[in-house]
């Protein structure tokens, strides 16, 4: 008798994600499949609005990273003005970029990751969230707050608001930075790094007395996707895309505006969500994976040094070949977050950054824009077309989730594949399978769109359709 | 201690979701802060910490009429999402600094969440009576409950 296991969310609204594991006779896993609904309203709401208004509109997206969206369309309308943008905009907008890579990938780490790195994937489910964490290490959640507190402060001292901020405009930045926000943020830089090490060393601790099974976790070859500058150093937000194969090796590099001829999504039956791959490579074999783990094997080196230090580590994890396993998504992750502020430092002590020249108006002139950034989970891809006169006559958003949407299905396909025997499926073992999907951090408001209100719940079903079990997550 | 927060949760631009944010902008009242968020995030609680008490306005898709209801710290988890509740947020509060204020839920059931910035007329009804319940709320003083 088969059996199909099914880990589905509830949306409030519309948009939905799920897991579906089937089951032979023999209780061995057929096929693994992580669902995601497509709901793409967003591109339609942005037709017949002006185009400077997009860097408003879009962030709304997403209430947890809306600066992405913010900064990709600002950068999309800085193409159709076709001119440039002053440097000191230029670091102003990475600064807010990298506040929201340090409340980001904290967040993610206190609320997704921690609760298995710290309590163990098998505690007690009733304590293994951010309040049983809190419980647990008191001093540590304290720390992850503030931390995504700095975040938050970064955006609100450049931007005048930490929330849904209108800073970024076509050709610049509507407003200079002070010397007194200037030394305000810097003047807790040092504690902020301190603090995101510790939860390094917590994930290289959890390697360490793990590493079979961290080594072997929702581990496939892919090709990996990342900005990249200066001859292959990371990039968050700006540069060149690159794409590396499964062997490591560099198989392209271009510029985003070009991402139509490299990228083709693929239809399945079974997803609402399509899934991207390097065309010159076909599918299977060119779908890859983006955001940190994947940035990562895209790069050959970090700009700033504690991060550099880590990075070194990190690519020594697989015997110098692209690291494969997903739970390094945890531990790139925070490596990230130690380069957003050392990086945030490098800008905040830059000689230009107080200058007074930050935007660089112009009437439209180009009846296309393609802005392209690293959010926090991967690449984004903002491409807006407009008439004349500005007015959006269509839009097109490729974000993060969506380009990992191929490898979350293996993720989960791996994991259930490698702990699921018969039919008796542990509460651990279905974490797993849950935990498979956390390393992406896939973002659900962005891919679908939707609000990102989305309980889970876990179904089980027979080979004939029958309700077996279900466990709801809220 | 500042006394009252309003917290309106919700997207403005996805029609009645953002019927929340937009009763908060309606209110204003000695001792009384305001805060919109598309989300609640772990953060926020050290921003409620700061008050005596909260009410958290939001849309909802169920129920006939806005009703005021208050709320105890409960831990919740979403494994799989970036989702918190206003009760998840008064457990990490009160789990991280030892206290949480007292919190309440003005709930606004709406009946349209697609794209837009314009509100239902059944939200825009809920809203103009939940306005009234906070007022009466602010100026009651709370001494006990809602």
């Amino acid at each position: 008798m088969t059996k199909k296991i099914t880990i589905s969310p509830v949306t409030r609204i519309e948009g939905h994600a799920k897991v579906t594991i089937h089951l032979d006779d023999e209780g061995r896993v057929e096929r693994t499949y992580f669902h995601v609904n497509q709901f793409r309203g967003y591109e339609k709401f942005t037709e017949g609005r002006f185009y400077d208004e997009l860097p408003m509109i879009t962030p709304r997206i997403c209430g947890i990273c809306p600066v992405s969206h913010h900064l990709a369309a600002a950068k999309a309308c800085d193409e159709i003005l076709g001119r440039p943008v002053p440097r000191t905009a230029a670091l102003l907008r990475e600064l807010i970029h990298m506040g929201q890579m340090i409340q980001s990938h904290a967040m993610h780490f206190f609320e997704l990751a921690g609760p298995d790195l710290v309590l163990g994937w098998d505690a007690d489910p009733a304590v293994r969230n951010v309040v049983g964490l809190v419980r647990a290490n008191p001093e540590l959640a304290l720390k992850a707050v503030k931390l995504r507190k700095y975040g938050q402060t970064i955006i609100e001292e450049v931007a005048g608001r930490r929330i849904h901020p209108s800073f970024a405009i076509p050709g610049g930045v509507n407003a200079s930075l002070s010397p007194g926000s200037r030394d305000r943020i810097l003047k807790q830089v040092d504690e902020m790094i301190a603090y995101i090490r510790e939860g390094v060393s917590i994930i290289l601790a959890f390697i360490e007395a793990h590493k079979e099974e961290c080594d072997a976790f929702a581990a496939f070859p892919s090709a990996y996707m990342g900005l990249v500058k200066d001859g292959g150093a990371l990039e968050l937000y700006d540069g060149i895309v690159r794409m590396a194969g499964r062997d490591g090796r560099v198989l392209d590099e271009f510029a985003g505006k070009y991402y139509l001829s490299h990228i083709a999504e693929k239809v399945d039956d079974w997803s609402y969500l399509k899934f991207p791959y390097f065309k010159p490579l076909g599918d299977p074999e060119g779908h890859y994976r983006v955001g940190p783990l994947g940035r990562f094997n895209a790069s050959d080196r970090i700009g700033t040094p504690l991060a550099q230090e880590e990075f070194g580590k990190f690519k020594t994890m697989n015997g110098g070949k692209p690291v494969e396993s997903s739970v390094y998504y945890h531990y790139a992750r925070l490596i990230e977050a130690v380069y957003a502020l050392e990086r945030a430092r490098e800008i905040l002590e830059d000689g230009d950054i107080l200058s007074r020249d930050v935007l660089n108006p112009g009437p439209v002139t180009n009846e296309e824009g393609i802005g392209v950034i690293e959010a926090p989970r991967g690449t984004l891809f903002h491409h807006y077309w407009v008439d004349e006169r500005g007015t959006v006559k269509k839009a097109n958003l490729i974000v993060a989730t969506g380009h990992n949407n191929w490898a979350m299905s293996q993720a989960v396909d791996n994991v259930a594949r490698g702990y699921i025997q018969g039919h008796d499926i542990p509460e651990g073992v279905l974490n797993r399978v849950e935990g498979a999907i956390r390393c992406y951090d896939p973002c659900l408001s962005c891919s679908t769109h939707a609000i990102g209100r989305m309980p889970v719940v876990v179904e089980v079903y027979d080979h004939e359709g029958a309700f077996v079990a279900s466990r709801e997550r809220a | 201690m500042t006394e009252t927060l309003l917290l309106g949760i919700g997207n403005i631009y996805r029609e009645d979701d953002g019927v929340g944010p937009k009763c908060v902008d309606l209110v204003s009242f000695p001792g009384v802060s305001r805060l919109t968020v598309q989300e609640l995030v772990p953060e926020l609680a050290e921003t409620i910490l700061d008050y005596e008490r909260v009410v958290f306005v939001d849309a909802s898709l169920q129920g006939g009429a806005a009703e005021l209801l208050p709320l105890l710290p409960r831990d919740t988890s979403f494994p799989l999402t970036h989702r918190m509740t206003c009760e998840g947020l008064l457990a990490l509060t009160e789990a991280i600094y030892g206290r949480a204020p007292r919190a309440f839920l003005l709930s606004i059931p709406g009946g349209s969440f697609d794209h837009g910035e314009t509100l239902s007329a059944r939200a825009t009804e809920n809203m103009e009576k939940a306005r009234g319940i906070l007022e009466r709320f602010l100026r009651s003083g709370d001494a006990g409950g809602a």
